[in-house]
């Protein structure tokens, strides 16, 4: 307690803080280790449900991310032709961006969902070339 | 349940009805209707459930968890390890905002699927509740983006590596790609809440006309339910990752 009342900024209390408690955090971890090693391995593992889950998560996003820059890019288009009495130039231009966003929203996401699998295979905790074991029954 | 339609002896309850406002306090300020509907009487009862909930759960906190205090110590857990994934050490101050935003989906949605009959409602079923979410999130982020980086956040709008010739056409779609955030974020909420409780109300309303054979659709709710409230998490879910997403890329500014 007296060592961070020291510090001066708020930010600087904070991280102190922060710091404070991870290390009792990593401390209690480390005695849970020594009691049962096996059971700390078996919870940091994600089940197979829960990556399933994640993923449906994901897929979810695609599709209303592709309209939405459909939609966003048309309507921009339509107000910017009333505003300057272009009718239809700027629809058609702005309609074309904003299905070229759709495409990038949804390329993005690929890609974020891509890292992220790469990132669990890399940990060990996803294996693509293995079925998950819960994938008979569908 | 009360409005019911179609001739020819078979009545149906009308699967829109669930989502009508209800004023059970008219009141109106300067002309603007600020009555005290059932959207606004769930959205309170999502707030003072949950604060009740996790007040009460964590008030006796021991190191071993019994069963209520773990499934606080669950959803802080669960939360926590999506800010810090998406976000990194520079979110921690903002999970408090990404924490209640989930729950308040979360509980929102799940109070949704409680057969209250006529009383019940699903607030994040109307695109006003969900935009409104939605538009202070998209609002909050820019204003940190720029409170972070100055003028130097627009950079998001052209991604390095790209040739200058390319950026007249780049530009325009990077900025409609960031309006997009605001509108995808709020419609897939609504939109999968209101077509979901749709379904249900069709299907029931089937297995209320048909008599016997009403069994069929009656059989067929049951997964429906179970999927709808999967889809309750999902989407809370989904809206919080999101968040923390373009905070993401409002705090740590990574090219694309």
């Amino acid at each position: 307690m007296a060592e961070y009342h020291r510090s001066t900024t708020p930010e600087d209390r904070e991280a102190r803080k922060d710091r404070l408690m991870r290390q009792r955090l990593e401390d209690v971890g480390a005695r849970l280790d020594k009691m049962s090693p096996e059971a700390g391995k078996a919870l940091q593992k994600p089940s197979p449900v829960a990556t399933k889950r994640q993923s449906i998560g994901q897929a979810l996003r695609l599709g209303t991310d592709l309209v939405a820059g459909v939609a966003i890019g048309g309507l921009i288009g339509y107000w910017l032709d009333q505003w300057f009495g272009t009718r239809p130039i700027l629809f058609i231009v702005f309609f074309l961006l904003g299905t070229a966003a759709g495409f990038l929203n949804v390329y993005r996401t690929a890609q974020d969902i891509q890292k992220e699998q790469a990132e669990l295979v890399r940990q060990g905790k996803l294996d693509l070339g293995q079925d998950l074991p819960d994938s008979e029954d569908d | 349940m009360a409005a019911s339609q179609g001739g020819s002896g078979i009545t149906m309850p009308n699967p829109m009805h669930q989502f009508e406002i209800q004023r059970y306090f008219p009141w109106e300020i300067g002309g603007i209707d600020v009555s005290f509907t059932n959207s606004s009487l769930f959205m309170v009862l999502a707030v003072v459930l949950t604060s009740a909930f996790l007040i009460l759960t964590m008030r006796g906190t021991s190191l071993v968890p019994g069963r209520l205090q773990s499934i606080s110590e669950m959803l802080y857990e669960f939360v926590r390890n999506m800010v810090r994934d998406s976000t990194g050490p520079k979110g921690e101050k903002y999970f408090p905002f990404i924490f209640s935003l989930f729950i308040f989906i979360l509980v929102i949605n799940l109070l949704g699927m409680l057969p209250l009959g006529h009383y019940s409602f699903t607030p994040t079923s109307h695109i006003i509740v969900t935009f409104a979410l939605a538009a202070l999130i998209f609002v909050g982020v820019t204003i940190i983006g720029f409170w972070k980086h100055g003028i130097g956040y627009l950079k998001l709008f052209a991604p390095s590596g790209v040739p200058w010739y390319m950026l007249p056409i780049i530009i325009p779609i990077e900025i409609i790609s960031y309006l997009t955030r605001p509108i995808s974020l709020s419609v897939r909420l609504f939109a999968n809440m209101m077509v979901g409780h749709t379904l249900l109300k069709v299907l029931g309303g089937f297995a209320g006309a048909l008599g016997v054979a009403g069994i069929g659709p009656l059989l067929l709710m049951v997964p429906f339910t179970g999927l709808e409230i999967l889809v309750a998490f999902l989407q809370a879910f989904v809206f919080a990752v999101l968040t923390s997403i373009y905070l993401n890329d409002a705090l740590n500014m990574h090219d694309h």
